[in-house]
């Protein structure tokens, strides 16, 4: 039998399954179709399936409105209704944003200035709870250099700001902030030493140069040698294709 | 024309009561789902203008309230269209300095009401550290707890003049029951009413008193939750299928048809050509005399597909 090649798509379920311990709990917000559809929603929910039928059988997700997912995955999903976000009960939260910052700062309010914004975006949703509250956030989006940038116009997901390792409590908040960005072109996580986006992994097939060409930061973030993701196993693969998604609905092949 | 004791006002009556300037809270969630919509449109044909909006999670009614010009101020924590793209006609007013924003965070709207409700003058939360949510939004102050010592940011008490939803069913008093869906439960109608007696509340169906004891339950399988007490309710209208183009939680769905259409003409109009918006409203709302005639031109065959079949309302 000839190996299975992952998608993307696939690396990234897996990869989020992996970042998913037993027992614990994740969140998505809603989400606005498209390309965020599938990195915000559709990959993390196959991802939380994955990680049901693999390493972590009792693992949950709550989740706004997405139907369809829940039709598609149906008892692979361990769905529940009501979390107190305020107590850490949420483990793993999703955002998507317009614009992410080497502090991990999001922004989904405007892009300019705030009071004459060149586009006013949809408003901060539950955004502030997520990252002041969740214990840890994967910010999923699209891979455009105008998403990352040095700093975001409006801060409505805060991430580490220039405060170092100790700066979630300098800042008051009982999550542990961002801790990776992931898009379709690779990984970028947040090491504690200095709290600044860093890529992490890049897909396999995807440069680095690739890589620098769709990034807007203007710091130092790639490191001397950046590994390729780890690949989802061929036991994985197939459960993914033949009985997570057979259609293939969620995730594009 | 209805006497005050008398709560059975038509749309038009009721809306009438909504002055220009007034603050209003527009409970519905998320972009198409559970929007007081029949009322919307009947604020727009009154030409109301200069109104401040209170509301959790927006879309629909709020674009649609900016795009006819009836807004000074919003007050919410989303006004998108999920998939239908941007809410243009929110976004263009914005754009434009033609309209104000306070930006709350979706959890952070009802503890505004639980403020109200509970007399206080102010409600402290310890989610926005760090965010320019405080930079911008001068109503919300920090302060230090007298308690622990640590700070806290103050949100202001929700006050608006009116508060108004839609729901399935209500009586001639102004009873009110919601239908309880799958991962739904009028939570948000339920805090958003009970800071106020100045609820406006449209229905589907306005049954006579003595008989909505029927859907109340009286046992923990029935699905209907009585929600608003009589003595709340100010005012009751009859407005069936009152949230099209939105849906209501089992009774109807979406319109995704007429939702494509909607955002399609506010995206033109953000664009530069402000036909089809025009027309928008044209036909759907100045067009239309009174919400029947609205439904009508909907259709009977597309309303009948949006029934939602979960929903067995009476």
């Amino acid at each position: 039998m000839s190996e299975l090649e992952p998608t993307k798509w696939e690396i990234m379920a897996a990869i989020i399954s992996r970042e998913i311990k037993d027992g614990e709990v994740m969140f998505l917000g809603m989400s606005t179709g498209g390309v965020t559809m599938l990195l915000h929603t559709y990959v993390p929910g196959v991802g939380l399936a994955l990680a049901r039928r693999t390493h972590a059988p009792d693992c949950a997700i709550i989740y706004t409105d997405s139907p369809d997912m829940e039709r598609i995955l149906g008892d692979n999903l361990k769905v529940i209704l009501d979390a107190n976000y305020y107590l850490g009960e949420i483990d793993i939260g999703l955002s998507s944003c317009a614009q992410v910052d080497k502090y991990g700062n999001q922004n989904i309010v405007c892009i300019g200035d705030y009071h004459k914004p060149r586009v006013r975006l949809i408003g901060p949703v539950l955004q502030p709870t997520h990252l002041a509250y969740f214990k840890r956030e994967i910010i999923a989006i699209d891979h455009e250099a105008r998403n990352f940038v040095d700093k975001v116009d409006f801060i409505s997901g805060v991430g580490y700001q220039d405060l170092g390792p100790k700066s979630r409590e300098k800042l008051g908040l009982p999550g542990t902030g961002p801790c990776m960005i992931m898009t379709d072109l690779c990984v970028f996580d947040f090491p504690r030493e200095t709290r600044t986006a860093t890529l992490k992994w890049i897909y396999p097939g995807v440069t680095v140069d690739e890589v620098r060409k769709n990034t807007g930061f203007v710091h130092d973030y790639i490191p001397k040698r950046v590994p390729e993701a780890p690949l989802p196993t061929q036991e994985e693969i197939r459960l993914i294709r033949e009985e997570l998604d057979p259609r293939g609905l969620l995730l594009p092949r | 024309m209805s006497q005050l004791k008398e709560k059975l006002y038509s749309l038009a009556e009721a809306a009438k009561l909504v002055k220009d300037g007034s603050t209003i809270c527009l409970v519905g969630r998320t972009a198409r789902a559970n929007h007081p919509m029949a009322f919307v449109y009947e604020l727009v044909r009154q030409r109301v203008k200069d109104l401040t909006i209170i509301a959790v999670n927006n879309g629909l009614s709020i674009d649609l309230l900016c795009g006819a010009g009836c807004v000074k101020r919003v007050e919410t924590s989303c006004v998108g269209l999920e998939e239908f793209g941007l809410a243009s006609n929110f976004r263009r007013a914005v754009e434009r300095g033609e309209i104000e924003v306070a930006e709350y965070p979706e959890d952070l709207v009802m503890p505004r009401f639980y403020a109200t409700a509970h007399g206080l003058p102010f409600y402290p939360v310890r989610a926005l550290f760090g965010t320019d949510i405080l930079k911008y939004n001068e109503d919300i102050k920090e302060g230090i707890s007298p308690i622990d010592e640590k700070p806290y940011s103050a949100l202001p008490p929700a006050k608006p003049d009116w508060v108004v939803v839609h729901a399935p069913i209500g009586d001639t008093k102004g009873n009110v029951l919601f239908f309880i869906g799958a991962g739904y439960s009028p939570i948000w109608e339920l805090e958003a009413t009970r800071c106020t007696r100045n609820n406006i509340v449209t229905v589907e169906r306005i049954v006579p008193h003595d008989q909505i004891s029927r859907y109340i339950p009286t046992q923990f399988s029935r699905s209907y939750l009585p929600t608003i007490p009589e003595f709340r309710t100010r005012v009751i209208v009859e407005a069936p299928f009152g949230s099209h183009p939105s849906s209501l939680t089992g009774v109807t769905e979406a319109d995704n048809e007429f939702l494509g259409m909607y955002a399609k003409a506010g995206r033109a109009r953000l664009k530069g050509d402000p036909e089809p918006w025009k027309n928008f409203l044209g036909k759907y709302v100045y067009g239309c005399g009174t919400h029947t005639d609205y439904l009508k031109l909907v259709g009977a065959e597309v309303l009948a597909k949006l029934r939602d079949v979960g929903g067995d309302l009476i």
